[in-house]
């Protein structure tokens, strides 16, 4: 999964592969999302954690809020 | 085994792809891949199935069967296991699929997403099933395939890492479709969660068969895609133009999800055809197309499976390759026709239990075409299921899930045994929609009748069951079916409007002088419309020919809802029996205005045209109509009578020969060909050929479970090759009515006229018929002796009612119905009997009653089905009354060389004694 894989257009120059991805490479198939996942663990990024951290926020503001309306209700 | 057409064959399923969004898009550019398997190959349209419902679908195209046989009946099934509900599973499809076969004979075969095929089945090749790509969960909370997902195990590792979890995608992905993803509040609209499931599910299947293709030898592999479906039920209401009532901002943000789902799968295709090579023949198919015009349902009803309603009668077909054919179209094609055509480009015959046919026009050399009884019935290794295997209940779940996402299925809820027996409900109710579908409606009779007795206000199994007493000419059992439905919908609109006024009593908020204007706006709404009644009331009296009063309710109907499917189709269909052909023309082109694609009404333009002497125009429509539905017998036969108009004889027989291929019953065809090939073509051997063709009976094996209809059917085939050896031409005039409905005063008439009247004056005058009868004894054994006939040729003969069915197709027949009410009928014949002192009883005979309405029905759905009888209905009352019109149309009718002067002399207004007084 961590090996590189090169991806090339039609005219033989090498594709810059983004980080963020595309919709072209996920049509490639498995060498598109192979070349994808190799470049974004490249870059450091790492999507089970980095939504970790997403749902760890989420519940944060949720829970926030809820002790925010509490209050309110109380008040 | 036959000469194969191809060495390697890669079939591609799109769910929901419809011509109607590629052809724009292949015309601007923006679909290339699928722009480059058109102009090397050959496109058309592919006709789908009733009801048209996915699971079902792609079985039968991957079955070459209809569900009845395949056992795929719904989206969900009772569990075996007795845990509930589950989705459909490849272990319920009873019958082989196409990979099954081919594994069978020995060629590798890869399925990747096929839905239904979970658990993958151990065929010779790869099977990654339809639980592969569904991410229920976020990834943070892992994601492991479920067991049974890949076939080989071995390969299930690797595969598993190759999915793509929605929580991956970035907005990168989301943009090309929804370029203003930032002003969307995620909180309150889910919409971009949806699309990233979507894209994702897609982006699994891709993957994993860009890696079956490229690290597997395969000479078969099928892939299926289920997100042009998907987002067509989610963003299709937003596609352009917007529709009535969309807010502005919303149309703004997802009017690009359609194109850009198109666009993402011409991509992978792209891909899949540079993987396939050249020598690879590459299908693309869809089970069926998506609303996306003015067609769109704007809402759905709240029953189970509705959104199927946005879905269109035609999918698509694509196909190139090594010996295909180029930049041409094909016709007629159905779902059912695919795995026919796959096992004969493998060189393999197809099952004649397969319900469908090779689609031999899309090659470009001669096909050898060879069949076999069943495959079902071929020992061996066929890759399917171990005998008893079990589900996985988990894994039912997940997918359950889905289904209810996607509103396919209602959510079971904690009452699992009340979600058990509403899916074995809606199953049933969907094999009699099969039934209905292929034209078996006898055998949906029973089905619907058990579902009705559990549900006896449910109006969908009741307007099904009317449509099928309607098929069955059990006339008045539907009408009293629709009454019933009526008085339901009339009560179920009280309770709506009681309970409306019960909430407004309880509403406190309201001020007394609001709440007495809302109590009167309620009171005083108009009693509600039911236009599909309307409409399906008026088709029971267009088939017993009232097109006036069937126009009526028409009118009526689009009064209610002016936009109704098929509306305009059945005005058309009044007007053309009324004669009123531009009336009929203007009908048809409103039916296509609304929907361009009714085969149906296409042909109803083209009889307008014809009838209107509007040759070239009513080629153009027939070829259009046929060009839809090419299994479309009458629209043959009228594209043979308008190409005899123009002198095009050999184009002509050629379409009368596949009407007859079709409907070998349509003696006018037949009387057609036979003329043709006699008069203009100088080919009297074929002219024989054709006059001694038999007429199709039922198969064999259907006639030995059908007990007391076998003798009759086999005698009356029998006789049909008898007749048909008879080389014969020639019309004869028909004169009949149930008894005592006036048909001696119309002979008379007729006599008068200066027609020849075939009678044998046995039988004299009477007090009953004081002027006589005008019958022949040879009529009375018409059931077993026709050769009388040839006598009365070019003649007029009085035949009764009961005995018109016995007239054999070698002639044509201009028939005048004498029609009288029927309790006139039956008082007459009662006093004539008593006059003969032959009356058993004086009382009023209820069972004859019943006994002739059925022998008019009969005689309506008898003449419907020959083109080689023409029919005036003439209303004894009528001719009585106002004598004069009914002569003026009855010399028309035969072709304006009567004395109409003599013929009013021969009405005798005395001899209409029993008439009923209208209270």
């Amino acid at each position: 999964m961590s090996e590189e894989v090169k991806i090339f257009e039609e005219g033989g120059a090498e594709f810059h592969i983004p980080v963020e991805g595309s919709i072209g490479l996920l049509a490639l198939g498995h060498h598109g999302i192979n070349a994808w996942r190799a470049k974004r663990k490249e870059a450091g990024y790492d999507v089970v954690a980095e939504k970790k951290k997403l749902v760890a926020t989420l519940e944060k503001e949720k829970k926030e809020k809820e002790e925010k309306d509490g209050k309110e209700a109380g008040k | 085994m036959g000469k194969k057409l191809a060495s390697k064959v890669l079939l591609i399923g799109w769910d929901a792809a419809d011509w109607k969004v590629i052809n724009p898009l292949m015309d601007a550019g923006e679909m290339p891949a699928l722009e480059s398997i058109v102009n090397n190959g050959v496109m058309g349209n592919l006709a789908t199935l009733e009801p048209p419902f996915s699971p079902m679908l792609w079985s039968s195209i991957a079955t070459g069967k209809r569900p009845d046989k395949h056992g795929i009946l719904g989206f969900t099934e009772p569990d075996p296991s007795g845990g509930g509900v589950r989705p459909v599973s490849g272990t319920s499809r009873k019958v082989k699929a196409i990979w099954n076969v081919l594994t069978q004979k020995g060629y590798k075969t890869n399925v990747v997403g096929w839905w239904p095929s979970h658990p993958a089945e151990p065929i010779n090749g790869v099977c990654v099933s339809n639980f592969y790509q569904r991410a229920n969960k976020g990834i943070e909370k892992g994601w492991k395939m479920l067991p049974g997902t890949v076939h080989p195990q071995k390969y299930a590792e690797t595969l598993a890492d190759l999915r793509v979890h929605p929580d991956e995608l970035t907005e990168a992905h989301i943009l090309p479709f929804i370029p203003k993803a930032a002003q969307v509040d995620q909180d309150q609209d889910k919409r971009i969660g949806m699309i990233s499931k979507i894209i994702a599910d897609a982006a699994s299947i891709q993957s994993a068969a860009t890696w079956t293709m490229e690290n597997t030898e395969w000479d078969f592999m099928a892939v299926y895609f289920d997100a042009i479906d998907h987002f067509g039920h989610g963003f299709m209401k937003f596609h352009p133009p917007q529709l009535p009532g969309l807010p502005d901002d919303l149309f703004d943000k997802y009017k690009d999800v359609i194109v850009g789902g198109y666009k993402y799968h011409d991509m992978m295709l792209e891909r899949l055809l540079k993987m396939a090579g050249e020598d690879t023949t590459v299908i693309l198919i869809s089970d069926h197309g998506f609303h996306s015009d003015h067609l769109r349902p704007l809402s759905l009803p709240k029953e189970p499976a509705a959104p199927a309603l946005e879905h269109r009668h035609y999918g698509i077909f694509a196909m190139k390759g090594p010996h295909v054919r180029k930049d041409e179209r094909i016709y007629g094609a159905t779902l059912l026709d695919i795995t026919p055509t796959l096992l004969t480009m493998f060189g393999l015959p197809y099952g004649e239990d397969m319900d469908g046919k090779p689609l031999i026009q899309a090659f470009d050399k001669e096909v050898e075409v060879s069949r076999i009884p069943s495959w079902e019935k071929v020992e061996g290794n066929a890759g399917t299921h171990p005998k008893g295997i079990k589900e996985d209940p988990y894994a039912a779940k997940a997918a359950m899930d889905q289904l209810i996402e996607l509103g396919y299925i209602e959510d079971p809820g904690e009452n699992v045994q009340k979600a058990v027996d509403k899916t074995i409900q809606e199953s049933q109710y969907n094999l009699a929609r099969v039934y209905i579908g292929s034209n078996r409606y006898e055998e949906a009779i029973p089905i619907l009748e058990k579902l009705i007795e559990k549900e006896p206000e449910e109006i969908r199994f009741l307007q099904r069951l009317a449509v099928c007493f309607q098929n069955t000419s059990k006339i008045e059992k539907c009408k009293q079916l629709l009454v019933g439905i009526r008085d339901i919908l009339d009560k179920n609109y009280e309770e709506r409007k009681q309970k409306a006024l019960e909430e407004l009593e309880k509403n406190k908020d309201l001020k007394k002088e609001e709440k007495e204007k809302i109590r009167t706006d309620i009171n005083s709404r108009v009693k509600k419309q039911y236009p599909n009644l309307f409409l399906m009331e008026g088709s029971i009296l267009l088939s017993e020919n009232k097109p006036k009063d069937a126009l009526e309710l028409f009118k009526k109907a689009e009064e209610a809802s002016p936009a109704l499917p098929n509306l305009y189709l059945q005005i058309g269909r009044c007007y053309l029996q009324t004669k009123k052909f531009v009336d009929a023309e203007r009908a048809f082109k409103k039916t296509l205005s609304l929907d361009g694609d009714s085969a149906h009404a296409h042909h109803g333009l083209a009889v307008a045209y014809l009838r209107q002497k509007r040759y070239e125009e009513s080629i153009d429509s027939a070829l259009t109509a046929i060009g839809l539905i090419y299994h479309f017998p009458f629209a043959h036969y009228h594209l043979g009578e308008a190409l005899v108009a123009i002198g095009e004889y050999k184009s002509a027989a050629e379409a009368f020969e596949v009407c007859l291929t079709m409907a070998p019953n349509i003696s006018k065809a037949r009387n057609w060909l036979i003329k043709i090939y006699e008069e203009h073509l100088g080919a009297s051997d074929k002219a024989k050929e054709v006059a001694n063709r038999p007429i199709a009976v039922k198969k064999e094996e259907e006639l030995e479970t059908q007990g007391d209809e076998e003798v009759e059917l086999s005698e009356r085939a029998s006789e049909h090759r008898e007749k048909l050896q008879e080389k014969s031409q020639g019309e004869i005039i028909i004169v009949s009515g149930l008894p005592r409905s006036g048909t001696s005063m119309m002979m008379q008439m007729l006599d008068k006229g200066g027609v020849a009247i075939f009678t044998d004056k046995v039988r004299e005058a009477d007090d009953s018929n004081p002027k006589g009868y005008y019958e022949h004894e040879a009529v009375k054994k018409l059931v077993r002796d026709k050769k009388w006939l040839k006598d009365a040729n070019g003649k007029a003969v009085k035949v009764i009612a009961q005995l018109l069915m016995q007239l054999p197709p070698r002639f044509n027949y201009k028939i005048i119905f004498m029609e009288r009410d029927i309790n006139e009928v039956i008082i007459s014949q009662q006093k004539m009997l008593e006059r003969e002192g032959k009356a058993k009883s004086k009382d009023y005979p209820i069972g004859l009653e019943m006994a002739f309405n059925n022998t008019l029905d009969k005689v309506k759905i008898w003449i419907n089905r020959n083109y080689n009888a023409e029919i005036l209905y003439v209303p004894y009352a009528s001719v009585i009354a106002n004598p004069k019109a009914e002569i003026s149309n009855i010399n028309k009718f035969l072709g304006a060389q009567l004395d109409e002067q003599k013929m009013l002399d021969a009405v005798d207004t005395k001899l209409y004694r029993n008439k009923l007084r209208k209270a």
